[in-house]
């Protein structure tokens, strides 16, 4: 079976907008870093299409799937520092509620 | 020639008296603020000073000595040359030349010099500035013989420039008191003016010949004759070099700034704006003598100005009430006479007057300067009167200075002064008005003259004995009027004129220095001789205009003060204007001056601080402003924020995509 390109597109953009429209939603910073994930995994995805989609039979792209790999580096860093953030936030405010934060306020 | 870096020493021991007197200064504040009342060491500066300037003098007298000791065409003692700016094509050297120019203004500066220098001691004793005082004076003096010695036109111009500011520092002397200093920048900024004049002559001289040393200069101008643009352009460079000397000697138009520096202290008057300073433009004409003399219209340009600026001097002196504004009205005349001479060619006749008027107007400011002393600083003729009793050596002095000022018969001033308007008269033509502004002007001089010592030495006693008790000054003050005294009355023995058939000491002195001046004028047929009989009748005029307005200006005002207040009742206009000086200083405000505040108030209050303070606040302003706005965006929310990224993510995007 050879899946196009497109669905992979369309399936990485629907993820995408799940994790834009979670990040924007949702109060709790945890869900909040989930969908950071979400976002960058869909991103990985449509690295992967791009460069499956540059392959030819004879030669494989592996373009993608190394910018792949250093993104979920990356995310796993990123993870790791957010989770720290929450829980230092968590002590300060005693909840992990995201509009807790506004002492930057104007 | 050995020895001749000695010369450097001249001009140098008075910088390092400068110096020394500088450090005296800040020693004596340092003991001051201990102890308010402490004199700290400043006694040890005019001791300083005057040694300083007795070594000058002696150095000038040994060089003078080895000067008149060789042959006529060799009297030139350069020293050793300091290469000091050597770009491209333009070289200039500095170097200390004493020919016999320079070995009579060293003469002349130094000696007068060490005078003043003495009786300084004496006259500004307790005052808080005294070592500084010293410092000023042997730095000026160090100015001025950097302007005598130098080789080139651009070390004359150090000179120059370091003369006008030191009187500048000692015009503005007693700049708490707020006059002064007005004064100082009064005189500082008429100077300017007429420096840049000097400046853009010397820059066509550069262009003109690539060189500013004086002796190539004056060497090179015959080589002009045969090129009409060059001659045109040395015309223009003798005319802006001209310009300096009427801001340097206080000469039409420059001239107001000289009775205003009478603000300073009455040695100061009597080194710098009567003895040396003020007559160095008559040294530079005399010194570049060819440039000058090569187009005849520049002479008379020199003539007319000096003609008329004795005039305007001479009439404003006679109503003056301040004894020192008579005598700086006085130097302005007598400044005029000198180019007046210098007009009619009679560079050696200048330069004759240049000295005798060093002695004799040197001796009446210091003179003046005692008088004040003694009434405890008053300056006002009309309070005083009668003082030959209470001043005996003050009056003898001033009456031999006085009576060469006015040119009475055998003294130093007459003999001076008749040369220069023989001369004038002998050139004839266009000179004949000039001559008869000359002989007019002599008149009033002896009129003013002896009014002054009228109104101070005799009539009545008319200042307030309760507070005022006139005394003699004490001998370190005396003594150099002493001294005056003698040069002015024989002063004149060292130019009687031909028809005495002696020899012309100065004029024989100086002839391998106007030579080339003398000779271009031949070529132009200015060179005029007057048969003895014609010289027989100028001499007795001026002697009996002399004796008659003496007699006149004293009979006047022996009395009292009654004949100034008919004029100033009858003739108030008249008074007005000559006590004005013509008004010019007033013309000078309202056309000048006013409208130069004007500008700098318009610039001041709507150009800078509307316009560019406007702009500048106003930069700030929006920026605030901005600001003010924009924290409204920074809501605190996390959810904001993301929103903002995520539309500028989108707007970047579109952006890429469609642009």
């Amino acid at each position: 079976m050879n899946v196009p390109s497109e669905h992979l597109l369309v399936l990485a953009a629907g993820l995408f907008a799940i994790g834009v429209l979670g990040f924007l939603i949702r109060r709790n910073v945890i869900i909040v870093l989930m969908c950071i994930e979400l976002m960058l995994n869909a991103a990985n995805l449509t690295f992967l299409a791009a460069s499956r989609q540059h392959s030819t039979a004879q030669v494989v792209n592996l373009d993608g799937a190394v910018f792949s790999i250093f993104v979920i580096l990356v995310a796993a860093c990123e993870a790791a520092v957010g989770l720290a953030l929450i829980i230092a936030l968590f002590r300060l405010k005693q909840t992990v509620e995201s509009d807790a934060l506004s002492e930057m306020k104007g | 020639m050995s020895g001749t870096w000695l010369l450097w020493f001249i001009p140098l021991l008075p910088l390092f008296g400068a110096a020394a007197c500088g450090l005296i200064h800040f020693a004596t504040l340092a003991a001051r603020k201990k102890d308010p009342s402490a004199s700290g060491p400043s006694a040890l500066a005019p001791l300083v000073a005057c040694g300083a300037m007795l070594g000058a003098l002696g150095l000038s007298i040994a060089a003078f000595k080895q000067l008149a000791g060789l042959e006529v065409e060799h009297r030139v003692i350069e020293s050793a040359v300091w290469p000091w700016i050597h770009v491209g094509s333009l070289h200039l050297d500095i170097s200390m030349v004493v020919d016999p120019l320079s070995a009579v203004m060293l003469l002349v500066v130094t000696g007068i010099g060490f005078l003043i220098h003495v009786y300084s001691a004496g006259y500004m004793k307790g005052d808080p500035g005294y070592a500084k005082f010293f410092a000023y004076l042997n730095l000026f003096v160090f100015s001025m013989l950097m302007l005598v010695l130098s080789s080139s036109l651009i070390g004359l111009f150090v000179g120059w420039e370091g003369v006008g500011l030191c009187s500048y520092l000692l015009i503005g002397f007693w700049y708490e008191k707020g006059w002064p200093a007005e004064a100082g920048q009064k005189a500082f900024i008429f100077n300017r003016v007429g420096d840049a004049s000097f400046l853009i002559g010397s820059f066509i001289l550069i262009k003109l010949f690539g060189t500013l040393d004086l002796s190539d200069v004056n060497a090179a101008v015959a080589g002009v004759a045969a090129d009409p643009s060059k001659a045109w352009w040395l015309t223009v460079a003798a005319l802006c070099l001209f310009g300096g000397c009427t801001g340097k000697s206080a000469q039409i138009p420059l001239f107001t700034w000289l009775p205003d520096a009478m603000a300073g202290p009455t040695p100061v008057s009597a080194l710098i704006h009567a003895a040396t300073m003020v007559t160095a433009g008559v040294y530079l004409v005399v010194r570049l003598n060819p440039v000058f003399a090569f187009d005849p219209m520049v002479l008379t340009v020199i003539g007319t100005i000096g003609a008329f600026t004795a005039l305007i001097g001479g009439t404003s002196a006679i109503f003056q009430r301040d004894i020192k504004k008579v005598l700086a009205y006085s130097t302005v005349s007598q400044l005029g006479y000198m180019f007046l001479g210098l007009g009619s060619g009679a560079f050696a006749a200048a330069i004759f007057h240049l000295v005798t008027h060093a002695f004799f107007k040197g001796l009446l400011f210091l003179g003046a300067g005692s008088v004040i002393h003694g009434m405890h600083d008053e300056q006002d003729m009309h309070k005083m009167g009668g003082l030959r009793r209470h001043m005996p050596k003050t009056f003898v002095t001033f009456l031999a200075g006085a009576a060469a000022l006015s040119g009475l018969p055998l003294l130093s001033g007459y003999f001076s002064k008749d040369e220069i308007l023989a001369h004038t008269f002998a050139h004839g033509g266009f000179y004949y008005v000039l001559w008869g502004i000359g002989l007019f002007t002599a008149a009033v001089t002896a009129f003013y003259t002896w009014r002054m010592v009228a109104l101070t030495f005799f009539g009545k006693e008319r200042f307030d004995h309760h507070h005022v008790h006139p005394h003699e000054s004490p001998v370190v003050m005396w003594a150099p009027l002493a001294v005056l005294a003698v040069l002015s009355v024989f002063g004149g023995l060292l130019g009687l004129p031909p028809v005495f058939h002696v020899v012309h000491q100065l004029e024989h002195w100086l002839a391998p220095v106007t030579e080339p001046g003398r000779a271009l004028l031949e070529a132009h047929g200015g060179v005029h001789e007057l048969s003895h009989a014609v010289e027989w009748a100028l001499l007795g005029l001026g002697a009996v205009i002399a004796l008659v307005f003496a007699h006149l200006g004293f009979r006047r005002y022996v009395k009292g003060t009654e004949s100034d207040d008919n004029v100033q009742r009858t003739q108030p206009a008249l008074a007005d204007f000559l006590v004005g000086a013509w008004k010019i200083d007033a013309q000078y405000y309202a056309k000048i001056v006013y409208p130069s505040k004007l500008v700098a108030f318009v610039t001041a209050v709507i150009v800078d601080q509307f316009a560019i303070d406007g702009l500048v606040n106003g930069a700030g302003g929006l920026a605030t402003a901005t600001g003010d706005r924009l924290k409204l965006m920074v809501d605190g929310s996390l959810k904001t924020y993301a929103l903002w990224i995520g539309a500028g993510a989108v707007l970047l995007a579109l952006l890429w995509m469609f642009v």
